[in-house]
């Protein structure tokens, strides 16, 4: 092989593209995991709501909140049955 | 330092521009002559020399990228030393990558020839490199410009030995075909 007709055809080479493949390329992978942990963060807040939420009250037919439930702030009429009855 | 700021001490003729190149790109200078150059003395010679080089040639000189500017200077030394250690030749990373250019490479023509066609390859080949996708157009310049290995490649592109491989092996039969279409040998 002769070097000098090899170096011929690389030597045009610009230095932009030199530089673009000498530059350090980000890691995929990276990119991957930190998808990857977002999306499992996400799941666990999801899992951890679920299991600590309190429940929403069932309002019965007669306005008072179900047995068990919680009075909700946003429910004066509920409240005020609760305080009579 | 930013590049810029090397170069305008260099415009300024204050030493510490090669202390500040040698620091930023020194070992880049002496990856890519040690590719070329077996013997690593050669190769820290070669870095040093582009350094001295680059110092005395800035200015006039103005290196949009002083990165690519030094690496140019680098192998360009390298290259020439390696010619004159030719007399015993020895197989170097750089001379497995000629081998596979081979293929694109044909026909023999005279100086004159040469250099007349010698601007129009440039950009023919600046054109076929930026046509090529991007992960492509890296593997070929690392493979045949810096002479990286196909591991140091794989390796640094975060890309597997197989994909680098056929990637450049259909990069070069584009080129050849590209080659053969514009009627360009060299």
């Amino acid at each position: 092989m002769n070097e000098s007709r090899f170096d011929t055809l690389m030597r045009s080479v610009d230095d932009g593209l030199l530089e673009e493949a000498e530059t350090p390329r980000k890691n995929n992978r990276t990119w991957k995991m930190i998808a990857y942990a977002a999306v499992a963060a996400c799941v666990c807040v999801a899992a951890v709501g679920m299991l600590t939420h309190p429940k929403v009250p069932r309002r019965r037919a007669d306005g008072k909140p179900g047995a068990g439930g919680h009075r909700s702030p946003d429910n004066p009429a509920g409240l005020l049955a609760a305080a009579a009855g | 330092l930013e590049d810029e700021q090397i170069v305008e001490l260099s415009f300024r003729r204050d030493g510490t521009a090669v202390k500040e190149m040698q620091d930023k790109y020194g070992r880049l200078c002496m990856e890519i002559a040690g590719r070329i150059l077996p013997d690593p003395r050669d190769a820290e010679e070669c870095a040093s020399d582009a350094f001295l080089h680059a110092w005395n040639s800035i200015p006039p000189e103005h290196p949009r990228s002083l990165k690519a500017y030094l690496a140019r200077i680098a192998r360009n030394l390298a290259l020439d030393r390696y010619d004159y250690n030719s007399a015993s030749r020895r197989s170097t990373a750089l001379t497995d990558a000629f081998e596979e250019l081979e293929g694109c490479i044909c026909g023999d023509k005279d100086e004159p020839e040469r250099a007349a066609e010698a601007g129009e390859f440039r950009t023919f080949l600046n054109d076929f490199l930026r046509a090529q996708p991007r992960d492509a157009r890296i593997y070929f310049i690392r493979r045949y410009w810096y002479g990286e290995g196909i591991g140091e490649i794989a390796c640094s592109c975060h890309a597997g030995e197989e994909k680098v491989k056929s990637s450049l092996f259909r990069t070069r039969n584009r080129l050849r075909e590209a080659m053969i279409k514009e009627n360009i040998s060299i």
